[in-house]
């Protein structure tokens, strides 16, 4: 089976190993995920803070490119690249003189109907069905589950059916075994953008989240966003100062932990490229 | 009336930059928003190696994470040379005309 495949800059740089463990799951569940061909940035948070045209623009283009190349449905693994895709098509549709104006830009049609995935949309449509048969390795862990912001707000367009306390992640890691915790910070921000120009920030607002999981017994934080995966992973010295201890509670990707519980190795999960060192061999 | 509110945010900054009255605690995060769009304008996706480049020499703080880049390369997370799309002509239309810092 194919479907399109937008990674997103991140995944092909600072967060390569989500690439590489959704890339690996997929293979296992026999599903090809094909890239849009010439794919561009989608601009990400710079775009809709500095220029409104840019914003809607540049996630157009690769929407008309997967339409061209007739995708049905496209995955956007980056919870921030997913958010712009999704807000893109949705202000299109609302604005008719807006589309018409960026089409012509494009010098491309624009249908503006592909169906857009999101990381756990994916997996809860093709692999949540398969896992029984898939997992080889079951986690027995305590897990915090955390979906930041850009997955489920703003509700009205994401149509998240429980922005304030989303359960997909939880539920996929209660299947692979691990027990996913009831806790108050799956939808906080850890500080997004702010990782290079107010790094403090970060440190703070990423700290209170590592805080409160590793106080409810968590031994590790499952994320499905790069941004926030950086923040709190490369970014555990900021958090260690604002905390004034050391933690080493490790940070997975959902795609991660999948991997490991269909039995693929570590480095095959891509486990080797994090910050913080990831020992999940110590049982519940 | 419902309020979309990061909407009017958006267009806040947006006016704010316009005017050039940028709070001086946030210049710094003018400039990365700024030197991220100047990675995506050359190459058509973003070069996080270039992009810490361009973001340290307009902002000053050239000493900041200067022992975080080395890591990043030594887990493969950084590339020397940026990826480019090919289609260059079509992404010069997009960027044609607009600014990095004032509403479109």
């Amino acid at each position: 089976m194919k479907i399109g495949f937008y990674p997103g800059c991140s995944l092909t740089g600072s967060s390569r190993e989500y690439n590489e463990s959704l890339l690996a799951i997929s293979k296992v569940a026999g599903i090809e995920l094909v890239e849009i061909n010439d794919w561009n940035c989608c601009g990400a948070t710079a775009a809709h803070n500095l220029n409104q045209e840019l914003s809607v623009s540049l996630p157009a283009r690769n929407l008309a490119l997967a339409e061209l190349e007739e995708m049905e449905e496209l995955v956007v693994p980056c919870a921030a690249c997913y958010n712009r895709l999704v807000m893109t098509q949705h202000e299109l549709n609302e604005n008719a003189d807006l589309k018409a104006l960026i089409s012509e830009k494009l010098q491309m049609p624009l249908r503006n109907n592909i169906k857009i995935l999101n990381v756990l949309q994916f997996l809860d449509k093709y692999i949540v069905p398969r896992l029984d048969e898939l997992i080889k390795a079951p986690l027995t862990y305590d897990v915090a589950c955390y979906y930041g912001c850009l997955l489920v707000r703003p509700k009205k367009v994401m149509q998240a059916e429980r922005f304030e306390d989303p359960m997909t992640m939880d539920v996929i890691m209660q299947k692979l075994g691990a027990n996913a915790l009831d806790w108050p910070f799956k939808t906080e921000c850890c500080g997004a953008g702010f990782s290079v120009s107010k790094t403090e920030i970060v440190g703070e607002l990423s700290g209170k989240i590592v805080r409160n999981a590793v106080g409810r017994g968590a031994k590790a934080i499952v994320v499905a966003c790069p941004m926030c995966h950086s923040n709190l992973d490369m970014r555990r010295p900021a958090i260690e100062s604002y905390l004034h201890r050391k933690e080493d509670i490790p940070v997975i990707y959902i795609t991660q932990a999948i991997a490991l519980a269909m039995g693929l190795s570590p480095q095959q999960a891509g486990i080797q490229r994090h910050f913080v060192p990831v020992n999940l061999t110590v049982n519940r | 009336m419902e309020l979309d509110i990061p909407k009017v945010m958006d267009y806040l900054r947006q006016r704010s930059l316009a005017e050039g009255k940028v709070h001086r605690d946030a210049r710094d995060i003018v400039t990365f928003h700024q030197s991220f769009l100047n990675s995506v304008e050359s190459n058509g996706r973003l070069h996080e190696m270039g992009l810490i480049l361009d973001y340290k020499i307009h902002s000053g703080n050239l000493f900041q994470d200067v022992m975080l880049a080395p890591e990043m390369f030594s887990k493969g997370k950084l590339h020397i040379l940026p990826e480019r799309i090919k289609d260059r002509k079509g992404l010069s239309r997009l960027f044609k005309g607009q600014t990095k810092n004032k509403k479109s």
